[in-house]
């Protein structure tokens, strides 16, 4: 359903992003794994329309939207939900899942997607007037996914979900993260810096270093490949420092 | 006595209306302007202009709304791409240009303003005397009043108030924030010119001086001190800065002291103003 190919980015004359190709099949989870700076996030980025390309294409459900602006892709059934838990602190929990459905005209039936994202999400149930600044930090990334369901997306960007979170609560959200796949048939694109979780989660998967992709494939073969093992999952570790 | 006390009630009525004008664009979208007396100068001088070509009060008074937003557009397609405190810079100098354009033009009269701008009439009924004039502004402030916190709670109000807070998160929602920053100064600005055109009846007297930068910056004061993004608080603060002045009247040569010092003190207690829940700061340092 997603195909990006060959994308490049720039952040003024930074080269971002150095041609990266991935796809994402509709009722599939995959993972983008890389460390800090590799361009996971932008690569997002690009696809939501946030970051614009320099050359490339995004293609979802076959059309081209690679410079669409980001409203478009939205309706387009793409919802992001940014790193860092960017809900909006000076507004109530309401407002926040109200602007999630902004692309929206179906009052009632907003209405009623309000209703199911506080069974999804109960800690949000009882706070619906409360600001979403004074929620706690799970609780905030829990309202930022709620808050990108609201616009009834076939494909959810997150954005490292469990950053910063406690193991517990970071569970919590991908038990969420799998039950939207699994029942739901949410395709699903995650950026992550935990590889061991992100590799237990996803069917597929790509590993990003400096804005290029160095490894893709299953993640059960990423799991067993040697290079994943030594870089991110701490193989020979013992071996090198101890 | 009492023609004193309409007369500072109509100013009040005035400046609610630019207080109010203002907080849509500061207040409730984030927006911050340093020029936004040039809106109400622009308004001022459009509906005095009309006037005088012999247009009915009705007309000029709709048209100069319109014709301020049409300025307001010009100001915001370009600096729209600059925010917080860029934009306040360039909104300063919008403001010194349009007062310097005013002073020099022949058809705005230059340095001497405009004089003998007729005054209101609506439907062959002079608006001349005072507890009537004051009537009309009031209800027009009510209209902006309703009108304002109908927005607030809208669609619209909820994408101001997400740009407010986090333009970039905002886009992630699918706002299109450039059209809503610039929907919200086409409304600002129209309320500012209708200010204006309603100042203008009343004096029957304009002139650049009146619209330039300390007037700019007493109206975010209004702003400020009423409370950034709250509507009853735009229209206390516009109150609370007309009427001190006149209070302080008894104190002669100390009044500017304790108008600055009363000033300060209410900020230093009550930094998001009487009726707000912001600071200035949050309007300011706002993660992107």
């Amino acid at each position: 359903m997603l195909v990006v190919s060959n994308l490049h980015c720039y952040y003024g004359r930074i080269h971002a992003l150095k041609g990266i190709s991935l796809h994402v099949k509709s009722g599939e989870i995959v993972v983008l794994i890389g460390g800090n700076g590799a361009g996971k996030s932008t690569a997002l980025k690009a696809i939501s329309g946030i970051v614009q390309a320099a050359s490339g294409t995004v293609t979802f459900n076959n059309n081209d939207i690679t410079h669409v602006s980001p409203d478009k892709i939205v309706m387009a059934g793409i919802s992001h939900v940014p790193e860092g838990r960017r809900i909006f602190p000076r507004l109530t929990v309401e407002d926040n899942l109200l602007l999630g459905a902004f692309t929206r005209r179906d009052s009632s039936e907003i209405k009623k997607d309000m209703g199911k994202m506080k069974e999804l999400f109960p800690v949000l149930a009882n706070r619906s007037k409360q600001y979403a600044g004074t929620l706690s930090g799970g609780e905030q990334q829990m309202l930022a996914i709620a808050r990108g369901l609201m616009s009834r997306p076939s494909l959810l960007l997150l954005d490292e979900p469990t950053m910063g979170l406690a193991p517990v609560i970071a569970q919590d959200i991908y038990r969420q993260v799998i039950y939207l796949n699994k029942e739901q048939g949410l395709a699903i694109l995650i950026v992550e810096q935990n590889a061991r979780i992100a590799l237990g989660l996803a069917e597929r998967g790509y590993i990003i270093e400096t804005g290029r992709i160095m490894l893709e494939g299953n993640c059960r073969e990423l799991k067993q490949s040697n290079e994943i093992k030594r870089a991110y999952l701490g193989k020979d570790y013992r071996e090198v420092w101890e | 006595m009492t023609a004193y006390i309409l007369h500072v009630c109509i100013i009040m009525v005035l400046f609610s209306m630019l207080s109010l004008s203002l907080n849509i664009a500061v207040g409730m979208t984030g927006l911050v302007s340093l020029g936004h007396a040039a809106f109400f100068g622009i308004g001022a001088y459009a509906s005095g202009l009309m006037m005088l070509c012999g247009l009915p009060f009705e007309v000029s008074l709709v048209l100069s709304g319109i014709v301020t937003s049409v300025f307001g557009i010009i100001l915001a397609v370009p600096s729209l791409r600059v925010k917080d405190d860029y934009l306040a810079i360039v909104t300063l100098g919008f403001g010194i240009i349009a007062v310097i354009i005013l002073m020099n033009m022949d058809i705005t009269g230059g340095p001497d303003g405009l004089t003998g701008i007729p005054p209101a009439s609506v439907f062959g009924v002079a608006l001349t005397s005072k507890p009537v004039y004051f009537a009309f502004c009031s209800s027009i402030l009510a209209i902006m009043v309703l009108t304002t916190s109908r927005l607030k709670a809208s669609k619209v109000g909820r994408a101001w108030a997400a740009i407010r807070d986090n333009d970039t998160v905002a886009m992630f929602m699918g706002i299109n924030i450039y059209y809503y920053k610039v929907l919200c100064i086409v409304i600002s600005s129209f309320w500012a010119g209708i200010a204006g055109s309603l100042y203008a009846h009343y004096t029957g007297y304009i002139n650049p001086m009146t619209f330039g930068m300390q007037t700019s910056i007493m109206i975010l004061a209004m702003v400020v001190l009423g409370g950034i993004g709250s509507i009853p608080g735009s229209i206390i603060g516009a109150s609370v800065l007309v009427l001190l002045p006149e209070l302080l009247r008894g104190f002669e040569a100390h009044q500017g002291i304790f108008y600055g010092a009363l000033l300060v003190t209410m900020m230093v207690l009550r930094p998001q103003g009487i009726m707000g829940k912001m600071k200035v700061t949050d309007i300011f340092a706002r993660g992107s």
